[in-house]
């Protein structure tokens, strides 16, 4: 299985650099509501990222009455196949966090393809909160994040105002 | 154009469109922002040169850039036409 | 440490921050940096937008500006974090992939230029903190106590896991004996790229939020090292007065102006009163204050004696 994408609040800065990245890669231009991941306010403060986690099970295809949905065993990348997704917005409903959108010009649902294994997204982050790894990994961040106290990302800077 | 071929769609260029102002200046004064007479007076009086040692001075620099630009052919892929300074689509 | 600097200015620098321009290249000396101008240079150019667009004309337009500094026989010192972003980057590629260096240099001589990689890029904060030194910054600074900051460190300084280049921006604040103060949304984005997709969103989700934090703070100024983030501030502080009547009265300043006070320079000497987004008279008449009456213990004022002036 290949790697996911993973992304730690602590670190990210709100830029929506990868926003703008992946609507040029995908649409060749700058477009927030044509990216396919996206950088929402946290309501506790900081920044949350949106995106496709290319489950192992997914809820996506299972919605789909089309059969449109696919998952390729090899990468574990989960696309959707323009020529037979009828728009229907199933995948978007059963999606947990509604990560498939309809796209521009034909009216069929687009979500995150891993760039075909090379995201552009994660190319643009200076700040270095978007990283791609292995499930294993991913998992073990994640309960480590979980874990965490929450920090919003908006906190004050450690070392600062000792004065 | 559309009136004789009314399905032709418009040619797209691959450039957010944005950017395009931007690249105009930057491939025309090598930078984003010109030298303006208020700025010779504030750099005067912070003790500076009132032109910035930087392609501002040196336009044979933005001679080179051209030249690199051209030999790297981006001015083609986004239809920018570097003597004219302007787009070639919309 | 003999290392040699060449400057690299940027776009913003020169033509909306000529005091901080004077400040850097008047202090650094006076510390002991040997530093000219990297001359010659153009647009950084700007990574995020290139590396998507056309990688080629990144690497190869950051070398042209690179090997101005090659040919001076000098390492590049940058002082904002997008351009230094766009060149450390860039260098390490070519550094890493002979393929890309020989790429590049194809295009490069269509100028008659070639480049070798043979430099190092540094961040003017690197610069301070390492080869001046940190310990020396907090022997011999005036300290400018009393003195009431909010920081903006900006996204592009935080390419390093180790976060080490933010660390010594607050620690040379710290060793001036500037008070830090936390508005909450540090770590926001000044919103300089979202321009680019979505100018409200980036003068009200982003600038505003963070000036309107700011501003209830009370603060003398907003201290930042980035001349992109200042180029968002100062266009969303002239575009909310011009919309809005929004007047952000804090001004917005570069460390390099509190370090060359802190090192016996006066305001005036590099021009801080013009060319600002808010009017800095009360910011100097207090830094005039503070460096009047702060008197120095007799060894440390034989200490700072010793710095060429
Ligand atoms: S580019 Fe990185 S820091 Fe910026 S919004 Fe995206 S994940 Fe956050
Ligand atoms: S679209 Fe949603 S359900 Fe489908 S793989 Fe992505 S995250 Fe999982
Ligand atoms: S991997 Fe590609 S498609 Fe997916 S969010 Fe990133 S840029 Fe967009």
């Amino acid at each position: 299985m290949a790697d996911v994408i993973v992304h730690d609040p602590a670190l990210c800065t709100g830029c929506r650099q990868c926003m703008t990245a992946c609507s040029f890669k995908k649409y060749g231009t700058y477009n927030y509501n044509l990216s396919l991941c996206k950088v929402l306010e946290d309501p506790r403060g900081g920044f949350v990222r949106v995106h496709c986690h290319h489950c192992t099970d997914p809820m996506c295809k299972a919605a789909c009455p089309a059969g449109a949905v696919l998952k390729d065993e090899e990468t574990g990348v989960v696309t959707i196949d323009q020529m037979l997704c009828v728009g229907c917005k199933a995948c978007t409903y059963a999606c947990p966090i509604s990560i498939p959108q309809m796209g521009r010009g034909l009216k069929i649902m687009v979500k995150c393809d891993m760039c075909g294994g090379d995201p552009e997204c994660i190319k643009v982050c200076s700040s270095k909160a978007i990283k791609l790894m292995s499930r294993e990994q991913a998992d073990a961040l994640v309960s480590e994040m979980a874990a965490r106290p929450f920090v919003p990302a908006t906190r004050p800077i450690a070392g600062a105002n000792k004065a | 154009m559309k009136e004789l071929y009314p399905w032709r769609k418009a040619v797209k260029i691959p450039l957010p469109p944005a950017v395009k102002p931007q690249l105009i200046r930057h491939f025309t004064i090598g930078l984003l922002y010109p030298v303006t007479d208020e700025l010779r007076e504030a750099r005067e009086k912070a003790g500076l040169d009132p032109v910035p040692p930087t392609a501002h001075r040196y336009r044979d620099a933005v001679d080179d850039i051209q030249k690199i630009v051209r030999a790297i052919g981006v001015d083609r892929n986004v239809g920018l036409d570097l003597d004219r300074m302007e787009y070639k689509y919309k | 440490m003999t290392a040699k600097y060449s400057h690299f200015l940027g776009c913003v620098m020169p033509t909306k921050m000529p005091w901080a321009e004077a400040a850097i290249m008047r202090t650094l000396p006076k510390l002991g940096v040997d530093v000219v101008y990297l001359e010659r240079s153009t647009c950084c150019p700007r990574a995020g937008v290139w590396i998507s667009v056309d990688r080629r004309v990144w690497l190869t337009l950051a070398s042209f500006n690179l090997l101005q500094a090659e040919q001076q026989g000098r390492d590049v010192l940058v002082s904002c974090n997008g351009c230094y972003v766009t060149l450390f980057e860039a260098n390490k590629v070519l550094n890493a992939d002979p393929k890309a260096l020989e790429e590049v240099n194809k295009y490069l001589g269509a100028a008659g230029l070639s480049y070798h990689g043979n430099i190092r890029v540094r961040h003017y904060l690197e610069v301070l903190y390492e080869d001046v030194g940190i310990e020396r910054i907090r022997r011999e600074a005036k300290k400018l106590t009393g003195l009431r900051v909010a920081i903006h460190p900006g996204c592009h300084m935080r390419i390093w896991a180790d976060g080490h280049i933010l660390r010594y921006f607050t620690e040379i604040i710290d060793a001036l004996g500037v008070e830090i103060v936390p508005y909450g949304l540090e770590q926001m984005c000044c919103g300089l790229q979202s321009n680019l997709a979505d100018r409200e969103f980036a003068t009200y989700e982003r600038a505003k939020k963070k000036l309107d934090a700011i501003q209830e703070t009370e603060v003398d100024g907003l201290v930042l090292v980035c001349a992109g983030c200042y180029d968002q501030f100062e266009r969303a502080v002239s575009t909310l007065r011009k919309k809005d009547n929004y007047d952000f009265k804090v001004p917005v300043i570069h460390l390099a102006e509190l370090v060359a006070v802190a090192f016996g320079m006066t305001p005036d000497e590099f021009g801080m009163r013009y060319m600002r987004t808010a009017p800095v008279d009360r910011l100097i008449e207090k830094l005039e204050r503070i460096t009047g009456t702060a008197r120095l213990p007799a060894e440390l004022a034989a200490a700072t004696e010793n710095v060429p002036r």
